[in-house]
């Protein structure tokens, strides 16, 4: 892969790689938690149903991964009881979710796990789950295809050095291990990848492992500055990375369809450049259609919390706790949730605002843009974007101002540098 | 919102309104094309992420073949499709989660009331 302009400014991958880990604080959870009150009653647009939930069952974790945006390692005081997740469970349903992906932290730690997944399927909805696999053995597999789990998507976030660079040592060795006996106890297999400085070479290695191990499917999401992906800022990708990513991504994603491999971009990895319409061209507009958080989908914490989207921070996008409210009245009352239902071009800033596609991509990944400057409203990692900073000989840099202060789905403070690109 | 459809010169996404791309200045023509529908069944993910491929297949005459990229999928929604579904967001949207990518038959493809 080419250089970067930015080599005079950023660490080279060698010692990207060789760089010490960061002391793993053990998160804290010092803040009570207060949400605004719902509103009275629910309009028209809150009606709109979720298709996707993805619900942290757990904070706990078996590794320590130093791009974690929840910095996983223990559980979180307070998590959900079996009888407030069956309870849930039930509620979701009837809210009109078709979906539910269980994550973690390791969602496999929960002692309840399996009786979780089975729950899920006996109230019709599709079930799967989000893991590293570090403990996923043989016996778990055959245990998860018997509760009748649909997919279970593995995350490999590079070749064996970088993949155990970013996350634990033997984890490569044991995440496709772990897809190996998902596959064959018979569910199936897809793989989630995340895009960073370090795993951006290997993204043809990954899905050389990808065809290899007959995976389904491929996603592709960008590390966001989130967790403990914020104590190593220089492995983030910077917005003019995307120049250099996305024809790759375009390569990669037509030797997905020349092996049956479904290519599947996260919300986050946008939007509106001129490959948009091969990596997006079977959704039903032809291209991205903005955030969905609160729209089609909901996240829960392991303690109850309601979000919009599960990778939104706890505060301020926490909507509500389930132990004090039912479901339904957080999804369709509460503020913290209309927020995408609500948001249009007056409530961007910056380039997003004068962008030529604001109404429709409202600044695209609502996450992805506010734990970079703490509100919402403007995204830097744009494909369009920094094509169009090009044009005209600029580039936007990000630097770390206040750093992230160690709690679960913290957030530092970056400031956003216009500058020629030949800086 | 405006209907957007790749210019079949640089392949950005262009308002249908346009007569030239803002982003390669090519001609571009988007008067007589068919409107992007949104599937009026309530979908799953993956069974949303299928769509095109489904409705494409459907049959779709369109009335200039030369309006979008070669490489660009057709989507528009199924004549036989079922009524709205009242609560679907016909606006879309995904998330940027660490989620479970759709598999084939990994979605609902029904509805679901």
């Amino acid at each position: 892969m080419a250089r970067s302009t930015n080599a005079d400014l950023m660490p080279p991958i060698d010692q990207l790689m060789h760089a010490k880990r960061p002391r793993v604080a053990l998160p804290r959870f010092t803040k009570a938690r207060r949400y605004l009150p719902l509103a009275d009653a629910a309009r028209p647009v809150d009606r709109v149903r979720p298709k996707l939930a993805v619900w942290e069952v757990t904070l706990r974790c078996d590794q320590a991964c130093r791009h974690c945006g929840s910095r996983a390692a223990v559980e979180r005081p307070g998590e959900l009881s079996t009888a407030e997740c069956l309870d849930l469970i039930r509620q979701l349903a009837d809210l009109g979710v078709m979906e539910v992906a269980l994550i973690g932290g390791e969602a496999y730690l929960r002692p309840d796990f399996l009786d979780l997944v089975r729950a899920v399927r006996a109230h019709g909805m599709h079930c799967m789950i989000v893991t590293a696999g570090r403990g996923l053995d043989r016996a778990l597999a055959r245990e998860l295809k018997r509760a009748d789990l649909v997919s279970a998507s593995i995350s490999i976030d590079g070749a064996a050095a970088v993949h155990d660079r970013l996350r634990s040592n033997g984890a490569h060795a044991a995440a496709v291990e772990a897809l190996r006996e998902l596959r064959d106890a018979g569910v199936k297999v897809t793989v989630n990848t995340q895009v960073n400085r370090l795993s951006m070479p290997d993204l043809p290695a990954i899905l050389d492992t990808v065809i290899a191990e007959r995976a389904e499917a491929w996603q592709m999401m960008l590390t966001v500055a989130m967790g403990r992906a914020v104590d190593e800022p220089d492995v983030l990708l910077q917005p003019y990375d995307l120049l250099e990513l996305f024809p790759l991504v375009d390569e990669l994603a037509a030797r997905c369809r020349d092996h049956g491999v479904r290519f599947y971009p996260a919300n986050n990895l946008g939007y509106f450049g001129p490959y948009e319409h091969r990596l997006r061209g079977t959704l039903p507009q032809g291209h991205n259609m903005s955030c969905g958080a609160g729209r089609t989908t909901i996240g829960i914490e392991s303690d109850g919390l309601i979000k919009g989207c599960p990778s939104l921070t706890s505060e301020p996008w926490g909507a509500g706790s389930i132990r004090e409210h039912a479901l339904v009245d957080i999804w369709q009352r509460a503020s913290a949730l209309r927020y995408t239902r609500d948001r249009t071009v007056e409530d961007l800033t910056g380039f997003c605002r004068t962008c030529y596609y604001a109404d429709t991509c409202r600044a695209g990944c609502t996450w992805t843009g506010s734990v970079l400057f703490g509100k919402p409203g403007d995204n830097p990692f744009c494909h369009h974007r920094a094509l169009e900073r090009d044009r005209v000989g600029l580039r936007e840099r990000l630097v770390l101002r206040t750093p992230a202060p160690g709690e679960p789905f913290d957030h530092g403070i970056f400031e956003l540098i216009v500058e020629a690109k030949e800086a | 919102m405006n209907q957007l459809e790749p210019c079949p010169h640089c392949h950005r996404h262009v308002r249908i309104d346009e007569a030239s791309c803002p982003f390669c200045a090519g001609a571009v023509a988007f008067a007589d094309i068919a409107p992007r529908v949104s599937p009026r069944v309530r979908l799953g993910r993956a069974a949303t992420f299928a769509f095109g491929m489904v409705a494409s297949a459907c049959g779709h005459d369109d009335p200039k073949p030369d309006a979008r990229p070669a490489d660009a999928q057709v989507v528009d929604a199924p004549k036989d499709a079922p009524e709205s579904d009242a609560y679907f967001d016909p606006d879309g949207g995904g998330v940027a989660i660490y989620c479970a990518a759709p598999t084939s038959d990994g979605g609902t493809t029904g509805t679901k009331s």
